[in-house]
């Protein structure tokens, strides 16, 4: 793969960060309300308790030195005090962000993996009972909402089987002997979110791979490898599969690397402590200092994402690698 | 005169072509089981919608028609909510709600889509690099946190929901439609109403766009699932109006009561079902539109 | 004199559809000797890719021989079952498909797709396989250097020659030809041509070439088969049949392909459209479009039987000539 491609990402990559973050910075200084109330009622009363506050927020700045100060504070992730937990921000996220990632590295690439290999056998079954079966329930997954089909696991296995916690992600309250203790209650914690996540996910890559397959299923190399005298398995494994990951693999890049944003409706429905979490009690608390930090980490997130994607097809497609 | 007479001939011909396509199209729609189920579906929550108001009488804000979060009874099918409303009466309105953001939405979708797709693969050179560096932007942000974002800035009443879903999920169709526009301007008739004279305008609306819609037919009855699946997430997660009874504001209440500690299945099991049927339909039909025009898909 | 390599016999290779069977090959037998090359002609639909396609035993799946026998080096391999196919398909028959363009999968090495085959049918290291490779680009006027690049840096008519040297891989005794040049510009077209003849001759191979192009045929095969509608309507030495054709159809074939040798007259294009085969005329099956069924020797209700018309293998299937000969 060229410098020159590279360079050429890097550069647009560069453009589209400026343009994110600038929205971010515009979008909340669109947001209702005064955002010093917040802070503290009492003192934002008083005009000189006021100014107090707006010289500490640089409120009392030009617009272009606060969009510099802002700039200046993202890029050293110095995120401000958090308005609801009067902490720095920076201290709060670290910890919803490892919480959301235990979550996605336990259901994510699951799910994708469920799904590729689903993709695989419906479609190498094409229109036989097998493909009918599998796909016609991918669908149906694909418009259960997640949230609505882990109620119903929850229902089920915490409620009426009492199998498993019904939510948090350790027990409250529990002191921990030693490590394997913790681990074990994490883990029996994390088996329905897991499940309802993983699902959730598995049907829309189950209908991309199967559809991907079919495609390159009726291209010439395919009947020439089996005029090679090839077994099927192995015209499916060495011709089509590679061929028909190609498109995918950038959407699997892009669901990896937003795990840490967490998973929003399965986080609140579990009361799992993680962004997702975060994120939606900011907006109904109005913590404007959080939903702008995790906005720039998550904008920061995919735009690498769509770097490494663009580099990562580049290198697993000759046709870009080299053209 | 002889000549008219053959081009009227060939018209009468092209007309014939069309129809017998369509017809073709339709006969092969209606051969997919999944499509016809899915159409059957969608007529069930369709006249849920539009005959249940008549039949069936329902005020949202008439409350304590029997005991909190009470078990379902004769007259009340589906018992009461956390205010003592009628869950069944809220079930038949909030398919209403629901058909009406899905395909709002996809109104929105479609005319930013369309409109962006279409010129930016029409014109192509410097509009395009724009439009379609734009479109990727957007199309990487991730949705829920920018909704969340938004609504704190214009509000979360239902039809700023709308607005919302709307111009977030618009980056799909436009690239789709700007795909099949840059094939479609390579064709004969694109050349030919060019070479006579006819303006960009007037070629995009009436050469392009008919010819763009079916083969985005597939990705639109998607949209109107997607957008009915975000409601209900979003509801669940408390941006939405709780003014209006959607599917996805039961479930939210549902979970608040402690519905599913307490075992009070009638408050959040048939408002889900509903979802599902409902969302499942959309992805039913979309599929079955989309095997007609990438023939690979068929089963042969 | 010489040996049979391949015996066709009556074949039927029928496609199941919804509404029921299409018969794309319906009784068609040729023999074809060692080191000798025979084409198929005929309008796109008229069964001559599927003919090929059940010789190497690569039919789709709703596609089906129904009647008739595959004689291989005196093997019956109709009913050959899937594990000794693999071994059958490459090592005895290979193909040259339709659309080269498309044949190498984009995101392999040219080498690495050659020298597959090779693993998969001898036993030999990947470093043998890949000197075996080496050579065959040399066979295939292929630079070597080019050996381990991917097919997109290849120009089409590289292309096409690394798809004859996949091909030739394994020493195959019959190769096939699905219009192998008609994704090619003409002046590649003739060098591939050229290149095939000359291989064909030197490795002494044999050939079934399957194209809508008389020219070509001309150029490459001893033998040629005019298909029309499943069946084989003339078969016979090239240039016999080529030059003394007898049925109508080889006739307008022949004038419907302008010859840039002879005299400039308006090329004839063949009015109407074959029948479809899910329901095919009962009969001649050519009669519909035939301008000499109104002779009086003609009987277009009954299908006429392929004769041995010269009594030296130029066989027709026509009534015109049936009767004539006795």
């Amino acid at each position: 793969m060229s410098i020159r491609f590279i360079l050429n990402r890097l550069f647009y990559t560069f453009i589209m960060f400026i343009f994110v973050v600038t929205l971010n910075f515009a979008l909340f200084r669109l947001m209702p309300g005064d955002p010093l109330t917040m802070v503290s009622k009492e003192v934002a009363s008083s005009p000189e308790g006021r100014a107090t506050l707006e010289h500490l927020y640089g409120l009392d700045k030009p617009m272009f030195q606060q969009y510099i100060d802002y700039l200046k504070s993202m890029t050293t992730f110095d995120f401000g005090i958090s308005f609801h937990y009067k902490q720095p921000v920076i201290n709060i996220l670290g910890d919803k962000i490892k919480n959301s990632l235990i979550l996605g590295i336990a259901a994510v690439p699951l799910g994708i993996a469920i799904g590729i290999i689903g993709g695989i056998i419906a479609s190498s079954r094409h229109g036989k009972k097998t493909d009918v079966i599998i796909t016609t329930s991918s669908m149906i997954i694909y418009a259960i909402p997640t949230f609505w089909f882990a109620m119903i696991l929850l229902m089920i296995f915490g409620v009426k089987l009492g199998w498993v916690p019904i939510n948090s992600m350790v027990t409250p309250g529990a002191n921990f002997l030693n490590n394997m203790e913790y681990i074990k209650d994490l883990l029996h914690h994390l088996i329905v979110p897991v499940i309802s996540y993983s699902v959730a996910i598995f049907g829309s890559y189950l209908l991309i791979m199967r559809g991907a397959m079919i495609d390159v299923f009726t291209e010439d190399y395919v009947l020439t490898a089996r005029a090679k005298g090839l077994k099927e398995k192995q015209v499916i494994m060495r011709h089509v599969v590679p061929n028909a990951l190609l498109p995918i693999s950038t959407t699997v890049i892009y669901s990896l690397a937003i795990i840490f944003t967490g998973a929003f409706s399965i986080e609140v429905l579990f009361s799992w402590p993680g962004m997702g979490k975060l994120m939606v009690e900011s907006v109904n608390r109005r913590d404007y200092p959080i939903m702008q930090a995790s906005n720039y980490l998550i904008a920061v997130a995919v735009i690498l994402a769509n770097f490494i994607m663009d580099v990562v097809y580049g290198y697993l497609d000759p046709r870009i690698r080299i053209g | 005169m002889v000549e008219t007479q053959d081009v009227q001939n060939l018209r009468q011909r092209e007309k014939e072509l069309k129809k017998k396509k369509i017809y073709n199209n339709v006969k092969l729609f209606f051969s997919n089981k999944r499509a016809v189920f899915g159409v059957l579906l969608l007529g069930l929550f369709i006249a849920m919608s539009a005959l249940g108001p008549i039949f069936y009488e329902y005020d949202h804000f008439k409350y304590f028609l029997g005991p909190r979060i009470g078990m379902p009874t004769e007259e009340f099918k589906l018992g009461f909510d956390e205010m003592g409303r009628d869950v069944f009466g809220a079930v038949i309105y909030g398919t209403r709600a629901s058909l009406a953001i899905g395909l709002s939405v996809t109104l929105i979708v479609v005319l930013i889509g369309s409109t962006l797709g279409i010129v930016s693969g029409y014109f192509g050179g410097i509009t395009d690099i724009i439009i379609m560096r734009i479109t990727e932007v957007v199309s990487i942000i991730p949705t829920i946190p920018l909704i969340l974002t938004l609504s704190v800035i214009i509000g979360q009443s239902f039809s700023n929901i709308i607005i919302i879903l709307g111009v977030t999920s618009w980056t799909g169709t436009c690239k789709l439609v700007r795909s099949q526009t840059l094939s479609i301007k390579q064709r004969n008739y694109v050349e030919r109403a060019k070479s006579i004279g006819a303006s960009d305008a007037y070629i995009m609306v009436k050469h392009i766009l008919p010819n763009v819609f079916p083969l985005i037919f597939s990705n639109i009855i998607l949209t109107v699932q997607g957008a009915i699946m975000s409601e209900s997430t979003l509801a669940f997660l408390g941006v939405g109006d709780p003014n209006i009874p959607t599917w996805g504001q039961l479930l939210r209440s549902a979970r608040e009561q402690g519905a599913i500690t307490t075992g009070s299945w009638w408050l959040f099991i048939p408002a889900g079902i509903c979802l599902v049927g409902l969302a499942s339909s959309f992805v039913f039909i979309g599929y079955g539109f989309d095997e007609i025009n990438n023939p690979k898909l068929r089963r042969r | 004199m010489s040996e049979v390599l391949l015996e066709v016999q009556n074949l039927k290779t029928y496609f199941t559809i919804t509404k029921g069977k299409v018969k794309a090959v319906d009784g068609v037998s040729f023999t074809l000797n060692k080191g000798e090359s025979i084409g198929l002609v005929g309008e796109s639909g008229c069964g001559k890719t599927t003919t090929a396609l059940s010789v190497i035993r690569l039919l789709p799946k709703e596609g089906n021989v129904e009647g008739g026998k595959i004689i291989f080096e005196g093997n019956d391999i109709t009913n050959l079952e899937e594990e000794k196919l693999s071994d059958f398909r490459w090592k005895e028959v290979s193909m040259i498909f339709q659309g080269a363009m498309n044949a190498l999968n984009p995101v392999k090495r040219v080498c690495d797709q050659i020298a597959e085959p090779i693993l998969l049918h001898e036993k030999i290291s990947k470093t043998e396989a890949m000197k075996r490779v080496k050579e065959l680009f040399e066979l295939v006027e292929l630079d070597t250097n080019l050996m381990y690049s991917y097919p997109h840096e290849f120009s089409g008519g590289m292309r096409q020659r690394a798809i004859i040297a996949m091909a030739l891989a394994c020493n195959p005794k019959l190769i096939i030809g699905d219009e192998p040049t008609t994704a090619l510009d003409v002046m590649v077209q003739a060098q591939i041509l050229d290149l095939i003849n000359d291989l064909r001759k030197k490795l002494n191979m044999s050939m079934i070439m399957i194209t809508h192009d008389l020219s070509i045929i001309t150029e490459t095969c001893d033998k040629v088969a005019i298909m029309y509608a499943g069946k084989i309507v003339e078969l016979g030495e090239t240039e016999e049949v080529v030059t003394n054709s007898l049925h109508p159809y080889t006739k307008m074939l022949i004038s419907a392909f302008p010859n840039i040798y002879g005299e400039r007259k308006m090329v004839d294009s063949i009015p109407g459209d074959p029948p479809d085969l899910y329901n095919p005329p009962e009969g001649c099956r050519f009669a519909q479009r035939c301008h000499m069924v109104n002779s009086k020797v003609c009987i277009p209700e009954e299908s006429p039987p392929l004769i041995d018309y010269t009594g030296e293998g130029h066989f027709v299937a026509c009534h015109l000539w049936r009767n004539s000969n006795v």
